[in-house]
């Protein structure tokens, strides 16, 4: 992908934050909690591709290990699944720019992070984004209240089921990933205690 | 050294995000934070007109005004099968105890509609009826200029949705509104015990 096309990528939290369109994407729990802020983190995921060498490297000297990089993405992402920031959201539009560039910047955040945290690290984060997901999936089905005053009791039911399968696929890819390194390594380490690669 | 300052710099401005999203680490919900922010800070209500299920149209601050009453207000819309209900329940029960404690001069209590378009004064007053309402304890009223009412919901906090079936879901509370036209306290609509005795407290204070 060229970095031209990446940079298309800017335009989505724009035409997110265009008013009729953020009044239809917001108008349902599932829609803003499971379309808008997907898009909007893979939106900042292609746009980091497109920063240069340079700033990469700029980024990386803070960014040891990707520590501080994901800490961010986990505190942008447990923010918005608060209910109370999720309903001031939807009201005040100077919250849900602060929301759309945060989880865009979560994005191009995790983009440069990931590559640069060890397994371990990784491993840690994701671990920790899929059992929150989870927990909060369920008690958006638990409960047989509203969690948000914008939206319906029907639609935060069918949030929480889509959290719930969100984050199973994304653990089950992620683990799948790790096995399949796991057996790479193991493969190669065939116990004669020469390594190869 | 650069990493520990840049991630020391996060969990300082994830701890402030934290401490905003959740009012104080007091709320999660906002029908929480509404509550709490109400207790600090009584709000003061906008102008809008009553119109009564007599039909009369009169401003609230004069209703309010009217008798030295504390009043327990509750948002409902007489097409609904649900919460509304059970709130009208409540305030049915409230009314009793009133009534059996000889309290009548002390609280008094208002469902305001928010779907005035279908809540006709008639509707309204037929709707009293099926609540049993005594007038002279609970009374029934719209808003009907659409901008009063909007500007109505919103310093009480009341946020509405259309459902999949053409009505409403919102945020139900018991709403303690003193003499004077504000708004002092929010109390849980599954509190109806508290509810009371905030009112009946706001009165003495």
């Amino acid at each position: 992908m060229s970095r031209h096309q990446r940079l298309l990528a800017l335009l989505v939290p724009a035409i997110l934050l265009w008013p009729p369109l953020r009044e239809a994407a917001e108008a349902s729990m599932f829609r803003h909690m499971l379309v808008v802020f997907p898009a909007l983190l893979a939106a900042g995921w292609f746009v980091a591709g497109a920063l240069n060498a340079r700033a990469q490297a700029a980024f990386a000297r803070w960014n040891g290990m990707g520590l501080p990089g994901l800490l961010y993405v986990t505190v942008v992402l447990t923010i918005w699944m608060i209910p109370n920031a999720l309903d001031l959201a939807t009201v005040n539009w100077d919250v849900d720019v602060a929301k759309t560039a945060s989880l865009f910047s979560a994005g191009m955040v995790l983009a440069l992070s990931l590559r640069q945290a060890s397994p371990v690290l990784q491993t840690f984060f994701v671990g920790n984004w899929v059992t929150m997901t989870i927990f909060v999936g369920v008690l958006f089905q638990a409960l047989p209240t509203r969690l948000c005053n914008a939206y319906l009791v029907g639609d935060q039911v069918r949030t929480g089921i889509g959290m719930i399968v969100l984050a199973a696929a994304v653990g089950s890819v992620w683990a799948y990933g790790i096995w399949r390194r796991w057996r790479a390594s193991a493969v190669v380490d065939d116990g004669t205690g020469v390594q190869s690669s | 050294m650069r990493t520990a300052i840049l991630t020391l710099a996060v969990l300082i401005g994830g701890v402030l995000a934290l401490d905003w999203a959740t009012a104080g680490f007091t709320a999660l919900t906002s029908e929480r934070a509404r509550q709490l922010a109400v207790a600090r800070q009584p709000v003061a209500l906008p102008p809008a007109v009553l119109t009564t299920a007599e039909g009369k149209a009169q401003p609230l601050e004069e209703w309010l005004a009217e008798q030295d009453k504390a009043t327990l207000v509750s948002f409902v819309y007489t097409r609904c099968n649900s919460i509304c209900l059970a709130l009208g329940n409540e305030f049915q029960q409230m009314q009793r105890q009133l009534i059996e404690e000889g309290l009548e001069d002390r609280v008094r209590l208002l469902s305001i509609s928010f779907d005035p378009a279908y809540d006709t004064p008639e509707r309204l007053s037929r709707y009293a009826e099926r609540m049993r309402a005594d007038p002279a304890v609970w009374q029934f009223a719209t808003v009907r200029d659409a901008q009063e009412l909007e500007q109505l919901l919103d310093a009480f906090g009341i946020v509405i949705v259309e459902d999949e079936f053409g009505g409403f879901e919102h945020n139900a509370a018991f709403h303690v509104v003193a003499p004077s036209n504000a708004l002092t306290a929010i109390v849980d609509f599954t509190k109806p015990r508290r509810a009371l005795a905030t009112a009946l407290g706001e009165r003495e204070a």
